[in-house]
């Protein structure tokens, strides 16, 4: 099998402030291979937007990359400079930020924004980016005779059309969506999240959705991680998520969401995602979990592949077949 | 489950919101152009029912809960609670129903003042309305809404600031608020949008235990069609000011009568990646509410309109037990099919 595309090795990146270290990401490890649409889901504060700043080398302060590796391509990220960062980025490696309302600038024009993108990556004349940003405009079906709009202007889906035009006009190999739809209504949510994926089959790009939204990721995604804490506690195939999936806290969250098929009975998790300055001895999902122990308490489980293509970490993963937990 | 008898009774609402404009547009032109948020419409709410107003942003489904509780002032239209219409009362008579009309808002990191100890933001509806006599009493009511809401036990709760509270408590805090001045009607805006999956399953479920203990009826105001069947009795669906389709909420998500409706269901995504489930977008985008389209105000975007729907407007009417629809070609019963 050819290399993956993008390898992370046990990454950690954490927030520096006054009461301690917050451990937002605390060791994570995954692989995407090319072509690949992968899900990273979890609650709110769970890390998953900071998985996204980590792998871009863009932390925000006080937050930094305290170890492990982002292997994009055969290229250790984080060994790398700011300055070769900067070029990797938007070439190899782009983000579409979350909430495209704030993420435009707003007393730029849309075309103006995109073709600064184009200029500071490539080298090409102001009118052949020019005509580049027109042409992408239209892929994501964005009229370009738009491109002299303001942000103001456009709807909350054109906005999130013109991120996504942004992310990818310099061709990268890898893009990262953070909540691509969540500030969208379910018919707008729809038509991006289809755009998505013609535009993956269409450049053969690798992709990374960041959401909580579930039902997002049972729609577009191929493999899904599950993040708890600052942790991945359950990556696997998107088909194994929903319907073999074997971490308690995985199990929680997919039953806790009304289906529109209907719905008697609701599993609620008790108690709230922990701080991440001191989280949790032991498993981090212990205190809120129906089935932990003594031993979770005291011992972090550790993440392994428990069939294959099916990460867990769990200590009581091997009972957890057919079992009903949250009864 | 509900006696069918109205609780509320809201006739031929309309807001419209003026467009301020620049001094000198304003000069010449003289007509004053409006956005109009609801544009006319009628429903009544059952007592002990919940009964859900969906639609996309935009469509005037906020506003026209605001209008219900008369927190707006209607621009024309009636809401008739307990044969008194809320829209002709003063600010005085409308502060004497307030403790029985209550509200939940959507974001609790927005709707509690952060000044406020849990015990003051419960307590205040009580006090401004001369509720209680004696603070053993204002004490005793503020416990037992918390622990209706299962703040418990309460102690650790009433000294505590919206900041020492995890996002579902806070809107427990809120719900409790609400509950305080034992209400007979709720208007519950997006009460868990803002909330995360895990704890949002815990407030739709305590909010649906509510009714039958405090004998109340809402009205749920949601984007979320699956959250709506969960907890909705009867639901009605908006578009651009009008309610386009209105029944029972299991019949009109099964069986929608109108295109928009129809749509809008099968834009909902479900969480299993084994159903191929096609999901349809409507075509464009919605048109604006200033100029709204003449006639059905879908017709722009609808795959079933003809001429006639570019020309007149379509009528409410029955087309089930229960279940109405204003759309000249609405579905027959074996039309819709995803």
């Amino acid at each position: 099998m050819a290399k993956p595309m993008l390898e992370v090795k046990d990454l950690k990146a954490h927030f520096f402030i006054e009461a301690g270290s917050v451990k937002a990401v605390d060791g994570i490890s995954f692989t995407l291979e090319r072509g690949e649409t992968m899900g990273l889901a979890g609650e709110s504060g769970c890390g998953k937007s900071t998985t996204a700043f980590a792998i871009l080398q863009l932390m925000p302060y006080p937050g930094k990359v305290v170890g492990g590796q982002v292997v994009l391509d055969g290229i250790d990220l984080v060994q790398r400079s700011p300055e070769e960062m900067r070029k990797i980025r938007w070439k190899e490696i782009s983000i579409c930020f979350q909430g495209a309302m704030n993420a435009l600038n707003p007393v730029l024009r849309i075309g103006d924004q995109i073709v600064e993108a184009i200029m500071l990556h490539e080298d090409i004349s102001q009118d052949e980016a020019q005509r580049k940003m027109e042409d992408m405009l239209e892929t994501v079906g964005v009229d370009p005779t738009r491109a002299d709009n303001y942000p103001h202007e456009f709807s909350g889906g054109m906005k999130q059309r013109a991120m996504i035009a942004m992310a990818l006009v310099t061709e990268p190999k890898v893009i990262i969506a953070d909540e691509p739809t969540t500030a969208l209504d379910v018919t707008v949510e729809a038509q991006v999240l289809k755009l998505i994926k013609s535009l993956q089959k269409k450049y053969n790009l690798s992709v990374i959705i960041i959401t909580h939204d579930l039902a997002t990721i049972a729609e577009a995604c191929d493999r899904v991680a599950i993040m708890y804490a600052g942790k991945i506690i359950e990556y696997a195939d998107v088909v194994t998520i929903f319907k073999e999936r074997l971490h308690p806290y995985t199990e929680g969250l997919i039953r806790s969401v009304p289906s529109l098929l209907g719905s008697d009975h609701l599993v609620s998790v008790p108690g709230s995602p922990p701080g991440l300055v001191f989280p949790p001895e032991g498993c981090r999902f212990h205190p809120r979990c129906p089935i932990a122990n003594e031993l979770c308490a005291a011992k972090e489980p550790v993440f392994r592949e428990i069939r294959k293509k099916h990460f867990i970490a769990c200590h009581h993963a091997d009972q957890m077949w057919g079992k009903d937990v949250w009864k | 489950m509900t006696t069918g008898e109205p609780i509320i009774e809201v006739r031929g609402l309309k807001k419209y919101f003026p467009v301020r404009r620049g001094l000198i547009a304003g000069m010449l032109s003289r007509e004053q152009i409006w956005v109009k948020a609801v544009d006319g419409i009628d429903f009544e709410i059952r007592k002990n029912e919940v009964f859900v107003i969906a639609g996309e942003s935009g469509c005037g489904k906020t506003t026209t809960g605001r209008c219900v509780l008369n927190l707006t002032a209607p621009t024309e239209g009636s809401i008739i609670y307990e044969g008194v219409d809320l829209a002709t009362l003063s600010k005085r008579e409308m502060k004497a129903l307030r403790p029985k009309l209550q509200i939940i808002f959507q974001d609790p990191y927005e709707s509690l003042n952060p000044r406020l100890s849990v015990f003051q933001s419960i307590a205040e509806c009580l006090q401004v309305n001369n509720l209680v006599s004696t603070q053993e009493e204002l004490l005793e009511r503020v416990k037992m809404a918390m622990e209706d809401v299962r703040l418990i036990p309460p102690e650790d709760f009433l000294y505590r600031y919206p900041h020492m509270l995890s996002g579902g408590q806070r809107q427990r805090v809120v719900v409790a608020r609400a509950l305080v001045s034992q209400p007979e009607f709720i208007v519950a805006d997006e009460p868990v949008s803002m909330l995360d999956a895990s704890i949002r399953a815990e407030v739709l479920q305590l909010l649906k235990e509510l009714i039958k203990k405090y004998d109340l009826s809402y009205l749920y105001i949601t984007h979320d069609l699956a959250s709506a069947r969960f907890v909705g009795d009867r639901i009605a669906i908006m578009y651009l000011g009008k309610i386009v389709e209105f029944g029972p909420v299991g019949r009109v998500i099964d069986n929608p009568k109108h295109q928009y409706t129809a749509i809008l269901i099968s834009a909902v995504p479900i969480p299993d990646p084994t159903l191929t489930h096609t999901r349809r977008a409507p075509v464009g985008e919605v048109p604006s509410p200033i100029n709204p389209p003449p006639g059905c105000r879908f017709h722009t975007r609808c795959e079933r309109a003809t001429e006639k729907c570019s020309r007149e407007e379509p009528p409410m009417k029955l087309v089930e037990k229960d279940h109405f629809v204003a759309c000249w070609h609405h579905f027959k019963p074996s039309q819709w099919r995803d």
